[in-house]
């Protein structure tokens, strides 16, 4: 298989083309990700903006208002309200702000890590000739949707002169921001886990994957949604239950 | 790379950007929702805040002025005892011993006396006969100066013993009085409310905190009052005769009522405070339901001025706002323009725990923003919002 790969290399389509294929054409960007898995770009680009679009959030959230926000969805009764408020309200907002950018950077690197590793795995048991570092670019490439939901970000957080805007309503792509709202609080969480660019994102990653594996959409479709199934499954339930 | 597929990239952009723009403006931002009220005349009672403890006025310790085991204890705690009423026995032999040594010891100095005296009107006697015999020249001068030597030593001798039969005296009036000692008595009609001792122990004659000690406290249970510490930055408003509401610790929900009855006129800096505080006592006139016990701890409220009828608001519905640098604090109330909050800047005057009293007129029709607390501390100048009338309480 490499071999027929090495035979049909073609020439570098550049950085810039393949993320505008990855969103219009990403037949064509799984081709030249197969010739040449790069990683950085992908990676810089989605670290880098979470992280600016983070510092700029915690830079004019309004901090009192943010703490009652997000205690405002735990349940937690007044003493313990109380508590967990002045808790918070130690910590300073670069704190805040510090924790804010390294946590949601750190997260999104490590889902995609976990999520190549997944692939890297379900590829080998076919005997697949990909590695890790093959799904990992894979991954982070189908990733770039997300520049979407962080072009989103930015255009909320400027239409919020008075700082009061929660995290989850950052996002305009979530399906709860969408109009899927629940009386379910943990319904409503979910809603606001799953934005359009994460679907699209999946639905990139089955293609790559049925394409770099020559492999059927069904068996693609298995592959990549059974994590999201499980994680989603287990959370439904919690939250209906 | 393709120009289509930038401007479809671009358009995608674009589309994403526009979507917080296009929500808001076709939904609008989210109204907060808050209880709204117009205004009211309210009774506002201004008030300071203190805390103390019962204690009885009339309280007495009692100690031994003795030590002694004590043989016999007559009361109980809990007993009611009268002025003078015998309360506890020390033991007493060897103050009875002592008693019957000093009183021997009187005697034997009343004997003593008495010999001298006999001694010296004998002497005295042959004084006489021999001063006719010396005058006489029938005796010699050395015999008559020995005679008058021994009538003049005589009369000291009987001197002397006067003196030890008052020493004698003094010490059996003393311990007469010790004994008298081991005897307590109560010196006031009161109750026993701590009883320290008991039959067996040694009271033991001591000012210091050791066992043995103390043997009682008595106390005066239609005495009792409450003792609170008022800071000094508010002891400027507390006079003699305000009312009072007291809430004991034990009893939070049965305020007693009261009367301030003395204000200290020297600042002290009590335990556990920093700064200085006056001791305020205060009356209790009706205990109500309450078993008052001393010591317990207690909140007082001192009405500071007579209940006056004025235009308040609830104080969550004020906002303070304070520029310390710039020496200026000021009070806002938001109203109601229209389903828009408007921060309006008021002057506020006296207060209570839940209403401040508002300087500034404003129309009756107005509604002003009271609730709730968790949308009050984060509304802004211009947020919308979604108002329900409430009748304030």
């Amino acid at each position: 298989m490499t071999d027929a790969i090495e035979a049909t290399k073609t020439e570098p389509a550049g950085l810039i083309n393949t993320a505008t294929n990855i969103l219009l054409s990403p037949g064509e960007a799984f081709t030249e990700l197969q010739q040449r898995p790069s990683k950085l770009f992908p990676l810089a680009l989605i670290v880098l903006s979470t992280m600016a679009v983070m510092f700029w959030y915690f830079s004019i959230v309004d901090f009192d208002w943010y703490i009652d926000d997000t205690l405002a969805a735990v349940n937690l009764d007044d003493e313990q309200l109380e508590t967990a408020r002045e808790q918070m309200a130690s910590m300073s907002q670069t704190t805040f702000k510090m924790f804010g950018i390294f946590s949601g950077a750190i997260g999104i690197l490590v889902v995609y890590v976990l999520q190549s590793g997944y692939l890297s795995l379900t590829s080998a048991i076919s005997g697949s000739g990909q590695k890790f570092g093959d799904w990992f670019s894979l991954v982070l490439w189908t990733g770039l949707p997300y520049m979407l939901s962080v072009v989103g970000m930015v255009s909320t957080i400027a239409l919020s002169p008075n700082g009061q805007l929660g995290s989850y309503d950052l996002d305009p792509l979530t399906l709860a921001n969408l109009g899927m709202q629940s009386g379910n609080s943990s319904l409503t969480a979910i809603f606001n886990g799953i934005s359009l660019p994460m679907l699209w994102g999946i639905a990139l990653t089955i293609m790559g994957y049925r394409q770099w594996l020559d492999c059927s959409l069904l068996k693609a479709m298995t592959v990549v949604l059974a994590p999201y199934f499980l994680i989603l499954g287990i959370w439904a339930y919690f939250a209906l239950t | 790379m393709n120009a289509k597929k930038l401007v479809l990239v671009l358009l995608l952009a674009g589309t994403v950007i526009a979507l917080p723009y296009i929500n808001r403006s076709v939904f609008g931002t989210d109204a907060k929702v808050v209880n709204v009220s117009t205004l009211s005349q309210r009774v506002i009672s201004p008030s300071i805040l203190a805390s103390g403890f019962l204690a009885h006025e009339e309280e007495v310790m009692l100690s031994s002025e003795v030590i002694g085991k004590v043989s016999e204890l007559f009361v109980e705690e809990g007993d009611t005892v009268t002025a003078g009423q015998l309360l506890l026995q020390v033991d007493d032999k060897n103050f009875i011993a002592g008693l019957e040594q000093s009183e021997a010891a009187e005697r034997i100095n009343t004997i003593d006396i008495e010999r001298q005296e006999v001694r010296i009107e004998n002497l005295s006697r042959q004084f006489e006969r021999s001063r006719s015999l010396h005058e006489r020249k029938m005796i010699g001068d050395n015999e008559f100066d020995n005679l008058k030597n021994q009538l003049d030593l005589a009369r000291i001798d009987l001197k002397s013993s006067t003196e030890r039969l008052t020493q004698a005296r003094a010490q059996l009036d003393q311990v007469n009085d010790n004994l008298s000692k081991t005897k307590i008595v109560s010196p006031i009609e009161g109750v026993i409310t701590s009883l320290d001792i008991k039959v067996g122990e040694t009271a033991i004659a001591s000012s210091t905190n050791i066992p043995g000690s103390s043997l009682m406290t008595i106390a005066n249970p239609a005495s009792i009052y409450t003792e609170v510490l008022v800071d000094e930055a508010d002891v400027a408003n507390i006079q003699i005769g305000q009312r009072t509401e007291i809430v004991a610790i034990a009893y939070p929900d049965q305020p007693m009522q009261g009367v301030v009855r003395y204000i200290a006129n020297t600042a002290k800096i009590a335990p556990g405070r920093q700064g200085l505080s006056f001791t305020v006592k205060i009356e209790i006139t009706d205990a109500g339901d309450v078993t008052l016990r001393p010591g317990m701890s207690c909140r007082a409220e001192i009405f500071t001025r007579q209940d006056q009828e004025v235009v308040a608001v609830p104080i969550q519905a004020l906002i303070f706002e304070e520029d310390r640098s710039a020496l200026r604090s000021e009070y806002f109330i938001f109203v109601n323009d229209g389903g828009i909050a408007r921060k309006t800047k008021v002057e506020v005057g006296i207060s209570d725990d839940e209403y401040q009293e508002l300087m500034t007129t404003i129309d009756d029709s107005i509604e002003i923003v009271v609730g709730p607390n968790q949308e009050l501390r984060h509304l802004l100048e211009g947020d919308r919002i979604d108002t329900t009338i409430v009748e304030l309480q």
